[in-house]
C-alpha cells in the first residue's frame, strides 16, 4: 500500500518539475539580500567542508556562490570565487571542471572586455579538450576564442578558427555548432567589408536557423504527446491497483475466516475472544479500505487536474512558438533591411546637420577677405564638430575665435551652435549698446560664461554635467595695431622675429565651475607687421602616436610652429596634417582639430573696403552731449578724413553756424539749453543751404515727424545702421 | 576588503586598489566608453574603503589624458577620498606627470585647489 502512495507522489513531483521547466520563463527573480542570505548559507558551507577537508563539496559551493555573483551581474566578485573553485579542482586533477570554470571566466572576462584574459581562459579550456578529443567541447572552445578575436577585429584569425570548428561541426553533425559558425563567420565578413560572403554566411545561418527551430517546435510536440501517453498509462494503472485492493481486502477476509475455522475447538472463552478480535480487525480493514478509496479518489481528481492543466498550458505553449517562429522569420528578413535603412537615415540626418553647422561657421571667402594671409585647419573626428571658430569684423577691429566645446560628434555640435549664437548676440549687444571700443576680450568671455551656465541651468550641484566649451578669443585692432586675447584653457602663439611668445589661457572653462566668480584675465599685446599668431584647442596636442604611443603635446606644436612660421600659412597647415598623420599613424583621431593660423598684416589691407568715401574737404557738426555718442560718430567718420566739430547743446549749434562755414549737421534731438527741433528750426531760418540730420531714436515715431516739420531735411534712427547711414550723409556730401 | 584589479586597456586606466597592501593607484589613459560604468565599481570600492581607512593611505594618479568626462569622474573619485580626513586618518595624493607634459601637471594643480587632501607632485621620465 505505502509503496503505492509513494509512486504516486514520485509522479506528482516529476509532474511539477516537467511544468517548471515549460513554464520557465515566468520564474521570479530574487531579491537582493535573499541573494546576499544566499551567498552568506553557501558561504558557510565552504568553510564547514573546508574544515572537513571535503574539496569536492567545498569547490561544489564556490561555483554556486560565483553563479549566483555571475547571475546577479557582479562579474568581479564572480570571477573571485570561480578562481578560487579553479584553485581547488587543479589540485584535485578535476579536468571536466576545470574546463567549465576556464569557460566561464572567460564568458565574464568577455563580458566585461577583458578580451586578453577572456582569450587566456577559454584557451586553456580548449587544450584540455583538446586533450580529452572531445570534439563538440574543441568546436565550441574554438567558436568562444573566435568571438573574441572578432571583437579584437583579428577577422582573419577569428576566421581561421571557425574553419576548424565548422569542419568538426560537420564530422559530428552539431547543426547548433554550424549554426554558430556560420553567424560569426557572416559579422566577420560583414566587419571586413567582404558583402558578398557576409550575405552567403547569412543566408547559411537563417535558413539552418529556421531548421533548428523548426527541430525545436517539433520536439515540443513529442514531449507533449509523451506525456499525453504517461498520463494515460498512470490513469490504467490506478484502475488496475483499485482491482488489487479488493483482491487483497477479501483474501484477508478469507484468512481470517481460515483462522476461526482452525480454532474452533479452543475453549468458548477463547473462541468469544478470537471472535470479537477477528471482528475488530475486519471492522478496522473495512476502515482502512474505506480510507485508501478515499485517498485515491483525490489524487485521481488532482491528477485529471494536472493533466489538464498540462494539455492547456502546452496547447497555449504551442500557439505561442507557432506565432513566434512566424514572427521570427519575418523580423529576421525585415531587420536588416530595417537596420540599413535606420543607418542610412541617421546617417543623412547628421550629414544634414553637418550641413546646418557648415552653414553657421564663417564662409571660406570672408576669412579670406578679413584674414588675407591665414590658413584654417579643421579637422571634426566625426561628421560634426565640437570645435568651431567665430570671425567677425566691427568697424576696425577684427574677432577671431577657436573653441572646443564638451564632447564631439553630435552632442559637440549642439554645444557649438549655442556657442556661436551667443557669440553673435554678445558682440552685437556691446556694439549696439556701447561702443566698438567697449569690446574687451576678457568680458566678452565672462559674459559668455554667464550665457552658457545660464541656459545649460548650471549652479554647481556636484552630481550635474558641467558643460561648456573652451576657446581662445582675439580681438585684433588694425587702427591700432593691438590685439586683446583672452583665454579659456585654449592659448595664443604669437611669433615674433623667431621668437615664440605664448600667452597662457585661464585654466577654466566657459562653464560652472568652482572659479565661477573668478573673471578671466586679458592680455594687451602691441602688434607688429608680420607677426605670426597662432590659436588651436586641444584635438591637435592630445593625439596619441608615435613609436612610444604618447601624447603629441603642446610643446612639440610649439616647436613644429616655430620651425615653419616663417613658411607661406597654406603650406604650414599642409606641414600641421602631415606631421599629424605621421605621428597618429593607424591610430583614431582621438577628438576634433582645430588649428588657425593668422600674418599680421597691418591696417592697409583690412580697410580696403572703407577706403569708399572721402570727405577730406567737408566740415560736419556734430551736436551731441552724451560723450559716447559722440565718439561713436566720430570712429565711425574717422575713415572718410572729414572734418569733425562738436557742439554740447542746440544753442552752441546755432552760435557755430553764424560765424563758420559748415558742409553738414548731425543734429541729436535731447540736448541741454537748446533741444535739436528748436535748434533746427533756428539754423534754417538764416540758412537754409545747411543739410540737417537729425538722430532720432527708435520707438519715438513722432520724433520723425517733428523732425521733418521743424524743417530737418532728413533723419536716422539709432541704433545707427552704419551702412545706410554712409549712404545718407554722401547723398549731401557727394 | 577584497581588492580591485581592473587591467589597464588602449582608452582605459589601470586600476589597483588594495587594502591589505597599502597600494592605491590609477594609471594610464582615460577615455573610456562608457565613463560612469567604468569608474563605478571604483567608487564603490572607494566608498567602502573611507568608512575604515588604513591609517596612512597614499593614492597614486599617473594617468597621461583624462577626457573631459573622465575628469569629473576622478573629481568624484576624489571628493570621496576627502572623508578619510574627516576620520582622522592621514590621505595624501601623489600626482605622477609626465616631465614636458604641462596639461597633466596643471590638471593635478587643478584637482589640489579644490580638493582639500595634499597633492604631492612628481614628474617622471620614460
Amino acid at each position: 500500500m505505502r509503496k503505492i502512495i509513494k509512486y504516486f507522489l514520485v509522479f506528482c513531483v516529476i509532474l511539477l518539475i516537467f511544468i517548471q521547466s515549460i513554464l520557465c520563463n515566468d520564474q521570479i527573480q530574487p531579491s537582493a539580500s535573499d541573494i546576499q542570505n544566499l551567498i552568506n548559507d553557501y558561504l558557510s558551507q565552504v568553510e564547514k567542508y573546508e574544515r572537513e577537508n571535503n574539496k569536492v563539496e567545498a569547490a561544489n559551493y564556490l561555483n554556486k556562490i560565483a553563479y549566483l555573483y555571475w547571475q546577479n551581474g557582479t562579474g568581479i566578485k564572480s570571477i573571485e570565487y570561480f578562481k578560487r573553485s579553479l584553485s581547488i579542482n587543479q589540485e584535485l586533477g578535476n579536468t571536466n571542471a576545470i574546463k567549465a570554470i576556464s569557460n566561464n571566466l572567460g564568458f565574464i572576462y568577455s563580458e566585461y572586455g577583458d578580451y586578453a584574459s577572456a582569450l587566456d581562459n577559454f584557451n586553456k579550456s580548449l587544450k584540455l579538450s583538446r586533450e580529452q578529443n572531445n570534439k563538440l567541447d574543441i568546436a565550441s572552445g574554438i567558436i568562444n576564442i573566435s568571438h573574441i578575436l572578432s571583437e579584437l577585429k583579428d577577422y582573419n584569425k577569428s576566421n581561421e578558427g571557425l574553419e576548424e570548428a565548422l569542419n568538426l561541426g560537420k564530422e559530428i553533425n552539431n547543426f547548433q555548432i554550424i549554426k554558430n559558425c556560420y553567424e560569426l563567420f557572416y559579422k566577420n565578413y560583414e566587419k571586413i567589408g567582404d558583402s558578398k560572403k557576409s550575405q552567403e554566411y547569412f543566408e547559411l545561418y537563417v535558413s539552418l536557423q529556421r531548421h533548428l527551430q523548426k527541430k525545436e517546435l517539433e520536439s515540443l510536440e513529442t514531449r507533449t504527446r509523451e506525456a499525453e501517453a504517461r498520463a494515460l498509462e498512470k490513469e490504467l494503472q490506478l484502475i488496475n491497483t483499485k482491482d488489487t485492493l479488493n483482491e487483497m481486502v477479501r483474501i484477508n477476509r478469507e484468512i481470517q475466516l481460515k483462522n476461526q475455522l482452525l480454532n474452533k475447538e479452543k475453549t468458548l472463552k477463547d473462541l468469544a475472544l478470537k471472535e470479537e478480535k477477528a471482528r475488530r480487525n475486519m471492522l478496522e480493514a473495512r476502515i482502512r479500505a474505506r480510507r485508501i478509496l478515499l485517498f485515491f479518489v483525490v489524487i485521481a481528481f488532482l491528477l485529471l487536474t494536472f493533466v489538464l492543466a498540462l494539455l492547456y498550458i502546452q496547447f497555449n505553449q504551442k500557439k505561442k512558438a507557432n506565432k513566434l517562429l512566424h514572427d521570427q522569420n519575418a523580423e529576421i528578413e525585415n531587420q536588416r533591411d530595417l537596420a540599413n535603412i535606420q543607418r542610412q537615415k541617421i546617417t543623412d540626418s547628421i550629414q544634414y546637420a553637418q550641413r546646418i553647422q557648415e552653414a553657421i561657421l564663417p564662409p571660406k571667402d570672408l576669412l579670406d577677405s578679413l584674414l588675407h594671409d591665414y590658413f584654417l585647419l579643421y579637422r571634426p573626428k566625426d561628421i560634426v564638430s565640437g570645435d568651431f571658430y567665430w570671425i567677425t569684423k566691427k568697424g576696425n577691429i577684427l574677432i577671431l575665435t577657436a573653441a572646443d566645446c564638451t564632447g564631439h560628434g553630435v552632442p559637440g555640435g549642439f554645444m557649438s551652435m549655442l556657442g556661436v549664437a551667443f557669440l553673435n548676440e554678445i558682440v552685437n549687444k556691446i556694439v549696439i549698446n556701447r561702443h566698438i571700443s567697449s569690446l574687451q576680450a576678457d568680458s566678452i568671455l565672462n559674459e559668455l560664461r554667464i550665457n552658457v551656465t545660464r541656459s545649460l541651468h548650471q549652479t554647481g550641484r556636484r552630481e550635474e554635467p558641467k558643460d561648456g566649451m573652451d576657446i581662445a578669443l582675439c580681438i585684433i585692432d588694425f587702427e591700432e595695431n593691438k590685439l586683446q586675447f583672452a583665454g579659456a584653457r585654449n592659448p595664443l602663439l604669437v611669433i615674433r622675429n623667431g621668437e615664440l611668445i605664448h600667452y597662457k589661457a585661464d585654466r577654466m572653462s566657459v562653464s560652472y565651475s568652482h572659479k565661477i566668480n573668478q573673471p578671466f584675465t586679458k592680455y594687451d599685446i602691441r602688434l607688429e607687421i608680420n607677426d605670426a599668431l597662432y590659436i588651436f584647442t586641444d584635438g591637435y596636442c592630445d593625439q596619441f602616436g608615435g613609436a612610444e604611443d604618447m601624447k603629441f603635446g603642446t610643446n612639440k606644436l610649439m616647436e613644429l610652429i616655430l620651425s615653419i612660421y616663417q613658411k607661406p600659412m597654406s603650406e604650414q597647415r599642409e606641414i600641421l596634417i602631415r606631421k599629424h598623420e605621421e605621428w597618429r599613424g593607424e591610430r583614431n583621431q582621438l577628438d576634433d582639430i582645430l588649428i588657425i593660423g593668422f600674418k599680421y598684416t597691418g591696417k592697409k589691407k583690412l580697410l580696403v573696403k572703407e577706403q569708399k568715401y572721402n570727405w577730406g574737404n567737408k566740415n560736419i557738426l556734430i551736436a551731441e552731449d552724451t560723450d559716447i555718442n559722440y565718439f561713436f560718430l566720430a570712429e565711425v567718420l574717422k575713415s572718410t578724413n572729414a572734418q569733425l566739430i562738436r557742439v554740447n547743446n542746440g544753442k552752441e549749434a546755432v552760435e557755430y553756424c553764424k560765424s563758420n562755414n559748415v558742409d553738414l549737421i548731425l543734429m541729436d534731438i535731447n540736448m541741454p539749453k537748446m533741444n535739436g527741433f528748436e535748434a533746427t528750426r533756428n539754423i534754417k531760418k538764416y540758412n537754409n543751404n545747411i543739410p540737417i540730420i537729425v538722430q532720432t531714436a527708435v520707438g519715438f515715431e513722432n520724433e520723425e515727424e517733428l523732425s521733418i516739420a521743424s524743417g530737418a531735411d532728413d533723419y536716422i534712427s539709432k541704433p545707427i545702421d552704419l551702412k545706410s547711414f554712409m549712404n545718407k550723409l554722401e547723398k549731401f556730401l557727394g | 576588503m577584497d581588492p580591485l584589479i581592473i587591467k589597464g586597456e588602449e582608452n582605459s586606466p589601470a586600476v589597483i586598489l588594495n587594502k591589505q597592501e597599502n597600494n592605491f593607484e590609477i594609471s594610464g589613459r582615460s577615455l573610456p566608453e562608457e565613463v560612469m560604468s567604468f569608474y563605478a565599481p571604483v567608487m564603490d570600492w572607494l566608498e567602502e574603503y573611507v568608512r575604515n581607512p588604513n591609517d596612512k593611505t597614499i593614492f597614486k594618479l599617473k594617468l597621461d589624458y583624462i577626457n573631459s568626462a573622465s575628469q569629473r569622474a576622478i573629481q568624484e573619485l576624489l571628493t570621496v577620498l576627502e572623508k578619510i580626513k574627516e576620520q582622522g586618518r592621514d590621505i595624501e595624493i601623489d600626482w605622477y606627470f609626465m616631465a614636458d607634459d604641462d596639461d597633466m601637471k596643471e590638471a593635478g594643480e587643478e584637482y589640489s585647489e579644490i580638493i582639500d587632501i595634499p597633492f604631492n607632485f612628481k614628474s617622471f621620465e620614460i
